[in-house]
Protein backbone atom coordinates (compact mmCIF):
# COMPACT_ATOMS: atom_id res chain seq x y z
CA UNK A 1 0.00 0.00 0.00
CA UNK A 2 1.29 3.04 -0.90
CA UNK A 3 1.81 5.72 2.14
CA UNK A 4 2.90 9.36 2.60
CA UNK A 5 4.83 10.34 5.71
CA UNK A 6 6.49 13.78 6.11
CA UNK A 7 9.34 13.21 8.64
CA UNK A 8 11.77 15.82 9.93
CA UNK A 9 9.99 18.23 7.18
CA UNK A 10 11.01 16.04 4.34
CA UNK A 11 7.78 13.92 2.35
CA UNK A 12 8.51 10.37 1.73
CA UNK A 13 6.11 8.31 -0.47
CA UNK A 14 6.25 4.78 0.15
CA UNK A 15 5.00 1.35 -0.43
CA UNK A 16 4.33 -0.76 2.19
CA UNK A 17 3.07 -4.15 3.22
CA UNK A 18 0.54 -3.40 5.90
CA UNK A 19 1.77 -5.39 8.45
CA UNK A 20 5.46 -3.59 8.41
CA UNK A 21 5.69 -1.81 11.71
CA UNK A 22 6.56 2.50 11.69
CA UNK A 23 9.99 1.67 13.33
CA UNK A 24 10.92 -0.30 10.20
CA UNK A 25 9.75 1.85 7.94
CA UNK A 26 11.18 5.13 9.28
CA UNK A 27 14.79 3.26 9.77
CA UNK A 28 14.89 2.02 6.05
CA UNK A 29 14.36 5.20 5.02
CA UNK A 30 17.46 5.93 6.66
CA UNK A 31 16.22 7.55 9.69
CA UNK A 32 18.78 5.10 12.16
CA UNK A 33 18.27 7.76 15.27
CA UNK A 34 14.92 5.44 15.60
CA UNK A 35 15.47 2.86 17.68
CA UNK A 36 14.71 -1.06 17.93
CA UNK A 37 15.00 -1.87 21.66
CA UNK A 38 12.86 -4.56 22.79
CA UNK A 39 9.90 -4.87 20.40
CA UNK A 40 7.31 -4.95 22.36
CA UNK A 41 6.16 -1.79 23.63
CA UNK A 42 7.75 -1.53 26.39
CA UNK A 43 11.81 1.08 26.19
CA UNK A 44 10.27 3.35 24.44
CA UNK A 45 13.66 3.58 22.49
CA UNK A 46 11.69 3.97 19.20
CA UNK A 47 9.70 6.79 20.47
CA UNK A 48 8.86 9.77 17.56
CA UNK A 49 6.14 12.34 17.31
CA UNK A 50 3.68 11.42 15.68
CA UNK A 51 1.68 14.90 14.10
CA UNK A 52 2.65 16.18 17.68
CA UNK A 53 2.32 13.15 20.08
CA UNK A 54 5.10 10.94 21.36
CA UNK A 55 4.08 7.25 19.92
CA UNK A 56 6.17 3.87 20.03
CA UNK A 57 6.90 3.57 16.76
CA UNK A 58 7.41 0.03 17.10
CA UNK A 59 3.75 -0.64 18.16
CA UNK A 60 2.39 1.45 14.77
CA UNK A 61 1.42 0.15 11.47
CA UNK A 62 3.15 2.41 8.88
CA UNK A 63 -0.32 2.28 7.30
CA UNK A 64 -2.14 3.23 10.27
CA UNK A 65 0.68 6.80 10.02
CA UNK A 66 -0.65 7.48 6.62
CA UNK A 67 -0.56 11.25 6.08
CA UNK A 68 0.97 11.84 9.36
CA UNK A 69 3.96 14.30 9.97
CA UNK A 70 6.70 12.56 11.67
CA UNK A 71 9.56 14.14 14.15
CA UNK A 72 12.58 12.00 15.06
CA UNK A 73 15.50 13.00 17.36
CA UNK A 74 17.08 14.55 14.37
CA UNK A 75 14.28 16.77 14.18
CA UNK A 76 15.87 20.82 14.13
CA UNK A 77 15.12 23.76 15.86
CA UNK A 78 16.08 26.13 18.73
CA UNK A 79 14.32 23.71 21.16
CA UNK A 80 15.46 20.32 20.04
CA UNK A 81 19.38 22.07 19.99
CA UNK A 82 19.00 23.20 23.35
CA UNK A 83 17.78 19.62 24.78
CA UNK A 84 20.92 18.18 22.99
CA UNK A 85 23.08 20.95 24.57
CA UNK A 86 21.30 20.42 27.73
CA UNK A 87 21.61 16.42 27.52
CA UNK A 88 25.30 16.32 26.15
CA UNK A 89 25.94 19.40 29.70
CA UNK A 90 24.46 16.81 32.36
CA UNK A 91 26.10 14.05 30.87
CA UNK A 92 22.35 12.83 30.56
CA UNK A 93 23.70 10.14 28.03
CA UNK A 94 25.57 7.22 28.71
CA UNK A 95 25.23 4.34 26.50
CA UNK A 96 23.44 6.71 24.59
CA UNK A 97 20.43 4.02 23.25
CA UNK A 98 17.36 5.42 25.43
CA UNK A 99 18.51 9.06 23.79
CA UNK A 100 16.43 9.58 21.07
CA UNK A 101 13.56 8.06 22.71
CA UNK A 102 14.60 10.87 25.37
CA UNK A 103 14.76 13.69 23.00
CA UNK A 104 11.43 12.83 21.14
CA UNK A 105 9.72 12.98 24.39
CA UNK A 106 11.25 15.49 25.86
CA UNK A 107 10.49 18.06 23.08
CA UNK A 108 7.35 16.81 23.41
CA UNK A 109 7.50 17.43 26.98
CA UNK A 110 8.91 20.82 26.55
CA UNK A 111 6.84 21.82 23.40
CA UNK A 112 3.33 21.40 25.79
CA UNK A 113 4.90 23.51 28.45
CA UNK A 114 5.42 21.39 31.42
CA UNK A 115 5.08 22.38 34.63
CA UNK A 116 7.01 20.71 37.54
CA UNK A 117 9.74 18.03 38.18
CA UNK A 118 6.89 15.91 38.81
CA UNK A 119 5.28 16.23 35.08
CA UNK A 120 8.61 15.71 33.71
CA UNK A 121 9.31 12.82 35.34
CA UNK A 122 5.70 11.06 34.49
CA UNK A 123 6.37 12.41 30.88
CA UNK A 124 9.27 10.12 30.42
CA UNK A 125 8.52 7.41 32.67
CA UNK A 126 7.55 5.27 28.99
CA UNK A 127 11.68 5.16 27.95
CA UNK A 128 13.43 2.91 29.76
CA UNK A 129 17.15 4.10 30.34
CA UNK A 130 19.10 0.53 31.29
CA UNK A 131 21.95 2.82 32.15
CA UNK A 132 19.46 3.94 35.20
CA UNK A 133 21.07 7.57 34.31
CA UNK A 134 17.39 9.55 35.08
CA UNK A 135 17.89 12.37 37.07
CA UNK A 136 20.67 13.36 34.83
CA UNK A 137 18.17 13.24 31.76
CA UNK A 138 15.40 14.56 34.20
CA UNK A 139 17.47 17.84 35.08
CA UNK A 140 18.22 18.03 31.36
CA UNK A 141 14.98 18.51 30.54
CA UNK A 142 13.74 20.80 33.70
CA UNK A 143 16.75 23.01 32.68
CA UNK A 144 15.28 23.81 28.95
CA UNK A 145 11.46 23.59 30.44
CA UNK A 146 12.94 26.87 32.16
CA UNK A 147 12.11 24.57 35.80
CA UNK B 1 7.34 -9.80 11.22
CA UNK B 2 3.53 -10.15 12.01
CA UNK B 3 1.99 -12.23 9.85
CA UNK B 4 0.57 -11.61 6.64
CA UNK B 5 -3.03 -9.91 6.71
CA UNK B 6 -5.22 -8.09 4.67
CA UNK B 7 -5.70 -3.94 5.26
CA UNK B 8 -8.99 -2.41 5.03
CA UNK B 9 -9.26 1.10 5.76
CA UNK B 10 -13.15 2.45 6.31
CA UNK B 11 -14.24 5.66 6.33
CA UNK B 12 -17.66 5.45 7.83
CA UNK B 13 -19.40 3.71 10.31
CA UNK B 14 -21.85 1.62 8.12
CA UNK B 15 -18.84 1.25 6.11
CA UNK B 16 -17.14 -0.38 8.89
CA UNK B 17 -19.93 -2.65 10.03
CA UNK B 18 -20.31 -3.97 6.71
CA UNK B 19 -16.81 -5.03 6.29
CA UNK B 20 -16.67 -6.73 9.78
CA UNK B 21 -19.65 -8.40 9.33
CA UNK B 22 -18.93 -9.58 5.94
CA UNK B 23 -15.43 -11.38 6.69
CA UNK B 24 -15.33 -14.01 9.27
CA UNK B 25 -11.88 -13.69 9.63
CA UNK B 26 -11.71 -9.47 10.36
CA UNK B 27 -11.40 -7.69 13.12
CA UNK B 28 -11.58 -3.64 13.95
CA UNK B 29 -8.17 -1.88 14.47
CA UNK B 30 -8.34 1.19 16.66
CA UNK B 31 -4.77 3.03 18.32
CA UNK B 32 -3.25 -0.82 18.47
CA UNK B 33 -2.17 -0.36 21.48
CA UNK B 34 -2.94 -3.69 22.35
CA UNK B 35 -3.86 -5.54 19.30
CA UNK B 36 -0.48 -4.96 17.89
CA UNK B 37 1.49 -6.51 20.39
CA UNK B 38 -1.20 -9.64 20.55
CA UNK B 39 -0.42 -9.85 16.61
CA UNK B 40 3.58 -9.75 17.46
CA UNK B 41 2.66 -12.53 19.98
CA UNK B 42 1.03 -14.60 18.08
CA UNK B 43 -2.32 -14.77 20.88
CA UNK B 44 -4.37 -13.50 17.97
CA UNK B 45 -4.42 -13.48 14.39
CA UNK B 46 -6.74 -12.28 11.38
CA UNK B 47 -6.91 -12.19 8.34
CA UNK B 48 -8.48 -8.46 7.90
CA UNK B 49 -8.08 -5.85 9.77
CA UNK B 50 -10.37 -3.01 9.64
CA UNK B 51 -8.83 0.67 10.20
CA UNK B 52 -11.46 2.09 12.00
CA UNK B 53 -8.79 5.13 13.39
CA UNK B 54 -10.29 7.49 10.86
CA UNK B 55 -13.75 6.93 11.32
CA UNK B 56 -15.44 10.89 12.05
CA UNK B 57 -18.51 9.40 13.41
CA UNK B 58 -16.73 7.68 16.09
CA UNK B 59 -14.82 10.77 17.20
CA UNK B 60 -17.03 12.96 19.26
CA UNK B 61 -16.57 14.33 23.30
CA UNK B 62 -19.21 15.90 24.54
CA UNK B 63 -19.94 17.12 28.26
CA UNK B 64 -23.24 18.67 29.01
CA UNK B 65 -25.69 16.90 31.68
CA UNK B 66 -24.64 13.64 29.94
CA UNK B 67 -20.72 13.08 29.06
CA UNK B 68 -20.79 11.30 25.47
CA UNK B 69 -17.18 9.73 24.58
CA UNK B 70 -17.20 8.24 21.31
CA UNK B 71 -15.47 5.35 21.19
CA UNK B 72 -12.19 6.77 18.91
CA UNK B 73 -11.48 9.04 21.63
CA UNK B 74 -7.99 8.60 22.84
CA UNK B 75 -6.47 8.48 26.49
CA UNK B 76 -5.20 11.42 26.30
CA UNK B 77 -7.97 13.33 25.51
CA UNK B 78 -9.47 12.96 28.88
CA UNK B 79 -5.97 14.07 30.28
CA UNK B 80 -7.72 17.49 30.75
CA UNK B 81 -11.23 16.46 31.22
CA UNK B 82 -13.62 19.03 33.07
CA UNK B 83 -14.38 15.99 34.50
CA UNK B 84 -12.10 15.06 37.93
CA UNK B 85 -12.87 11.57 37.65
CA UNK B 86 -11.94 10.96 34.05
CA UNK B 87 -9.15 12.82 34.45
CA UNK B 88 -7.97 10.96 37.85
CA UNK B 89 -8.74 7.59 35.55
CA UNK B 90 -6.67 8.99 32.50
CA UNK B 91 -3.18 9.75 33.81
CA UNK B 92 -2.56 6.36 35.15
CA UNK B 93 -2.98 4.37 32.09
CA UNK B 94 -0.07 3.24 30.66
CA UNK B 95 2.35 6.07 29.66
CA UNK B 96 2.21 9.13 27.83
CA UNK B 97 2.94 7.07 24.18
CA UNK B 98 0.17 4.71 24.85
CA UNK B 99 -2.35 7.23 25.60
CA UNK B 100 -1.24 9.02 22.44
CA UNK B 101 -2.90 6.05 20.38
CA UNK B 102 -5.24 4.13 22.77
CA UNK B 103 -8.73 4.75 22.79
CA UNK B 104 -11.71 4.12 25.10
CA UNK B 105 -13.54 1.84 22.99
CA UNK B 106 -10.80 -0.18 21.90
CA UNK B 107 -9.96 -0.67 25.38
CA UNK B 108 -14.03 -1.47 26.86
CA UNK B 109 -13.73 -3.97 23.38
CA UNK B 110 -10.74 -5.53 24.51
CA UNK B 111 -12.10 -6.16 28.23
CA UNK B 112 -8.15 -6.87 29.66
CA UNK B 113 -9.21 -7.59 33.23
CA UNK B 114 -6.65 -5.39 34.02
CA UNK B 115 -7.73 -2.50 31.84
CA UNK B 116 -8.98 0.54 33.81
CA UNK B 117 -12.13 1.80 31.60
CA UNK B 118 -13.71 -1.00 32.03
CA UNK B 119 -13.65 -0.76 35.89
CA UNK B 120 -13.94 3.30 35.65
CA UNK B 121 -16.96 2.80 33.27
CA UNK B 122 -18.67 0.03 36.17
CA UNK B 123 -18.46 2.37 38.83
CA UNK B 124 -19.89 5.44 36.05
CA UNK B 125 -22.79 2.92 35.52
CA UNK B 126 -22.09 3.76 32.15
CA UNK B 127 -23.89 2.71 28.85
CA UNK B 128 -22.26 1.39 26.16
CA UNK B 129 -23.85 2.37 22.69
CA UNK B 130 -22.61 -0.21 20.04
CA UNK B 131 -23.23 -0.18 16.16
CA UNK B 132 -23.53 -3.40 14.25
CA UNK B 133 -25.16 -5.63 11.39
CA UNK B 134 -28.28 -5.05 13.43
CA UNK B 135 -28.65 -1.45 14.23
CA UNK B 136 -27.43 0.04 17.00
CA UNK B 137 -27.96 -0.99 20.74
CA UNK B 138 -27.47 0.13 24.31
CA UNK B 139 -26.15 -2.12 26.80
CA UNK B 140 -25.94 -1.23 30.97
CA UNK B 141 -21.72 -1.76 31.54
CA UNK B 142 -22.49 -4.55 34.06
CA UNK B 143 -24.31 -6.56 31.17
CA UNK B 144 -21.51 -5.74 28.57
CA UNK B 145 -17.78 -7.42 30.10
CA UNK B 146 -19.11 -10.84 30.41
CA UNK B 147 -15.11 -12.04 31.54
CA UNK B 148 -11.64 -11.78 30.31
CA UNK B 149 -11.61 -10.47 27.11
CA UNK B 150 -15.23 -11.08 26.64
CA UNK B 151 -17.98 -8.83 25.94
CA UNK B 152 -21.56 -8.70 25.15
CA UNK B 153 -20.59 -7.15 21.59
CA UNK B 154 -22.06 -9.31 18.69
CA UNK B 155 -19.90 -10.74 15.48
CA UNK B 156 -19.53 -7.70 13.19
CA UNK B 157 -20.50 -5.45 16.01
CA UNK B 158 -18.67 -1.93 16.94
CA UNK B 159 -18.24 0.15 20.19
CA UNK B 160 -19.44 3.03 19.01
CA UNK B 161 -19.44 5.26 22.41
CA UNK B 162 -20.06 5.86 26.19
CA UNK B 163 -22.45 7.74 27.87
CA UNK B 164 -22.38 8.71 31.42
CA UNK B 165 -22.86 11.40 34.02
CA UNK B 166 -19.82 13.10 35.97
CA UNK B 167 -20.24 11.67 39.25
CA UNK B 168 -20.46 14.66 41.37
CA UNK B 169 -17.66 13.05 43.67
CA UNK B 170 -15.25 10.61 42.17
CA UNK B 171 -11.65 8.69 42.98
CA UNK B 172 -9.43 6.57 41.20
CA UNK B 173 -6.81 4.51 42.97
CA UNK B 174 -4.47 2.28 41.25
CA UNK B 175 -1.36 0.25 42.30
CA UNK B 176 0.77 -0.87 39.86
CA UNK B 177 4.44 -2.28 40.17
CA UNK B 178 5.84 0.23 37.85
CA UNK B 179 4.25 4.09 37.12
CA UNK B 180 3.71 2.92 33.53
CA UNK B 181 2.24 -0.73 34.32
CA UNK B 182 -1.17 -2.41 34.32
CA UNK B 183 -2.48 -2.47 37.54
CA UNK B 184 -1.85 -5.21 40.30
CA UNK B 185 -5.38 -3.99 41.75
CA UNK B 186 -7.58 -0.48 41.12
CA UNK B 187 -10.56 0.99 42.55
CA UNK B 188 -12.70 3.25 41.25
CA UNK B 189 -15.25 5.30 43.11
CA UNK B 190 -18.23 7.45 42.00
CA UNK B 191 -20.28 9.02 44.22
CA UNK B 192 -22.73 11.71 45.92
CA UNK B 193 -22.34 13.21 49.48
CA UNK B 194 -25.20 15.47 50.62
CA UNK B 195 -25.37 16.86 53.60
CA UNK B 196 -22.36 15.02 55.04
CA UNK B 197 -23.90 11.64 53.92
CA UNK B 198 -23.61 9.46 51.09
CA UNK B 199 -26.44 9.23 49.13
CA UNK B 200 -25.35 6.43 46.56
CA UNK B 201 -22.03 5.14 45.88
CA UNK B 202 -20.99 2.62 43.02
CA UNK B 203 -17.50 1.17 43.93
CA UNK B 204 -15.77 -0.76 41.16
CA UNK B 205 -12.41 -2.83 41.85
CA UNK B 206 -10.26 -4.60 39.06
CA UNK B 207 -7.84 -7.24 40.34
CA UNK B 208 -10.66 -8.24 42.98
CA UNK B 209 -11.33 -11.08 40.36
CA UNK B 210 -10.78 -12.39 37.24
CA UNK B 211 -13.01 -9.53 35.41
CA UNK B 212 -13.54 -5.68 36.86
CA UNK B 213 -16.66 -6.43 39.74
CA UNK B 214 -18.33 -3.86 41.54
CA UNK B 215 -18.29 -4.13 45.41
CA UNK B 216 -21.72 -4.77 46.39
CA UNK B 217 -21.26 -5.04 49.90
CA UNK B 218 -19.10 -2.20 50.34
CA UNK B 219 -22.01 0.50 48.20
CA UNK B 220 -24.30 -1.34 50.52
CA UNK B 221 -22.09 -0.44 53.74
CA UNK B 222 -21.58 3.19 52.56
CA UNK B 223 -25.03 4.10 51.49
CA UNK B 224 -26.74 6.61 53.74
CA UNK B 225 -23.96 6.60 56.54
CA UNK B 226 -21.35 9.50 56.69
CA UNK B 227 -17.96 9.24 55.67
CA UNK B 228 -16.20 8.35 58.82
CA UNK B 229 -13.03 6.79 59.78
CA UNK B 230 -15.13 4.20 61.25
CA UNK B 231 -16.84 3.13 58.28
CA UNK B 232 -13.94 3.60 55.66
CA UNK B 233 -12.30 1.22 57.85
CA UNK B 234 -14.90 -1.15 58.21
CA UNK B 235 -15.48 -0.85 54.04
CA UNK B 236 -12.12 -1.52 53.14
CA UNK B 237 -12.32 -4.67 55.34
CA UNK B 238 -15.56 -5.65 53.42
CA UNK B 239 -13.51 -5.00 50.12
CA UNK B 240 -11.01 -7.61 51.09
CA UNK B 241 -13.46 -9.90 52.55
CA UNK B 242 -15.51 -9.93 49.47
CA UNK B 243 -13.02 -10.56 46.49
CA UNK B 244 -11.55 -12.87 45.23
CA UNK B 245 -8.49 -11.71 43.70
CA UNK B 246 -6.27 -13.67 41.11
CA UNK B 247 -2.89 -14.95 41.38
CA UNK B 248 -0.33 -14.33 38.47
CA UNK B 249 3.19 -13.28 37.90
CA UNK B 250 2.60 -9.75 39.01
CA UNK B 251 1.15 -10.48 42.22
CA UNK B 252 -0.25 -13.37 44.49
CA UNK B 253 -3.95 -13.13 45.81
CA UNK B 254 -2.99 -12.65 49.30
CA UNK B 255 -1.17 -9.43 47.75
CA UNK B 256 -4.08 -8.14 45.90
CA UNK B 257 -6.28 -8.13 48.69
CA UNK B 258 -4.43 -6.10 50.81
CA UNK B 259 -3.52 -3.90 48.34
CA UNK B 260 -7.73 -3.80 47.66
CA UNK B 261 -8.40 -2.59 50.91
CA UNK B 262 -5.61 0.15 50.70
CA UNK B 263 -7.17 1.36 47.66
CA UNK B 264 -10.48 1.56 49.58
CA UNK B 265 -9.28 3.25 51.69
CA UNK B 266 -7.46 6.34 50.05
CA UNK B 267 -10.41 6.60 47.33
CA UNK B 268 -13.21 6.95 50.08
CA UNK B 269 -10.47 8.95 51.95
CA UNK B 270 -10.44 11.56 48.13
CA UNK B 271 -14.15 11.50 48.08
C1 LIG C 1 3.08 -0.40 27.19
C2 LIG C 1 1.59 -0.43 27.34
C3 LIG C 1 1.03 -0.14 28.59
C4 LIG C 1 -0.34 -0.15 28.76
N1 LIG C 1 -0.83 0.14 29.98
C5 LIG C 1 -2.16 0.16 30.18
C6 LIG C 1 -2.71 0.47 31.44
O1 LIG C 1 -2.00 0.77 32.40
N2 LIG C 1 -4.06 0.45 31.58
C7 LIG C 1 -4.89 0.14 30.54
O2 LIG C 1 -6.11 0.15 30.70
N3 LIG C 1 -4.40 -0.15 29.32
C8 LIG C 1 -3.06 -0.16 29.12
N4 LIG C 1 -2.58 -0.47 27.87
C9 LIG C 1 -3.53 -0.82 26.79
C10 LIG C 1 -4.09 0.41 26.11
O3 LIG C 1 -4.88 1.16 26.99
C11 LIG C 1 -4.90 0.12 24.85
O4 LIG C 1 -4.94 1.32 24.18
C12 LIG C 1 -6.32 -0.33 25.00
O5 LIG C 1 -6.39 -1.47 25.79
C13 LIG C 1 -6.94 -0.70 23.65
O6 LIG C 1 -7.27 0.42 22.89
P1 LIG C 1 -6.81 0.55 21.39
O7 LIG C 1 -7.56 1.68 20.81
O8 LIG C 1 -5.35 0.62 21.32
O9 LIG C 1 -7.39 -0.80 20.75
P2 LIG C 1 -6.76 -1.82 19.70
O10 LIG C 1 -5.47 -2.32 20.20
O11 LIG C 1 -6.80 -1.24 18.34
O12 LIG C 1 -7.86 -2.97 19.79
C14 LIG C 1 -7.99 -3.79 20.94
C15 LIG C 1 -9.10 -4.84 20.70
O13 LIG C 1 -10.37 -4.22 20.67
C16 LIG C 1 -10.97 -4.33 19.37
N5 LIG C 1 -11.56 -3.01 19.11
C17 LIG C 1 -10.93 -1.81 19.09
N6 LIG C 1 -11.83 -0.81 18.96
C18 LIG C 1 -13.05 -1.38 18.90
C19 LIG C 1 -14.38 -0.86 18.80
N7 LIG C 1 -14.63 0.46 18.74
N8 LIG C 1 -15.40 -1.76 18.77
C20 LIG C 1 -15.17 -3.10 18.85
N9 LIG C 1 -13.95 -3.63 18.96
C21 LIG C 1 -12.89 -2.78 18.98
C22 LIG C 1 -9.87 -4.77 18.44
O14 LIG C 1 -10.34 -5.56 17.38
C23 LIG C 1 -8.97 -5.57 19.38
O15 LIG C 1 -9.44 -6.87 19.53
C24 LIG C 1 -1.20 -0.46 27.66
C25 LIG C 1 -0.64 -0.74 26.40
C26 LIG C 1 0.73 -0.73 26.24
C27 LIG C 1 1.29 -1.03 24.90
S1 LIG D 1 11.31 -0.72 20.63
FE1 LIG D 1 9.43 0.28 20.73
S2 LIG D 1 9.07 0.43 22.83
FE2 LIG D 1 10.92 -0.73 22.76
S1 LIG E 1 21.92 5.91 28.42
FE1 LIG E 1 22.11 3.76 28.25
S2 LIG E 1 20.03 3.20 28.14
FE2 LIG E 1 19.87 5.23 28.70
Amino acid sequence: MKIALRVNGVLHEVDVEPRKLLVHVLRELGYKSVRVGCDTATCGACTVLMDGRPVKSCNVLAVQADGAEIYTADYSDEVMEKLRDAFKRHHAAQCGFCTSGMLTTAYYLVRRGVKSEEEVVEGLSGVLCRCTGYQNIVNAVKEVAGL
Amino acid sequence: MIPRFEYIRVFSLPEAVDVLSRREDAAPLAGGQSLIPMLKLRVASYGVLVDIGRVRELRYLRYGDVVEVGALVRHYELEESPCGFLRGVAVRIGDPQVRSLGTVGGSLAHADPFGDWPAAMLALGAVVKTAGPDGAREVAIDDFVKGPYQTALERGELVAGLEFRCPPRGAYVKFARRHNDFALTAVAVAAEVKEGHVSWARVAALGAADRPVRLRKVEALLSGVPLTADVIASAAEAAAKEAQPPADFRASAEYRRALLSVAVKRALGRL
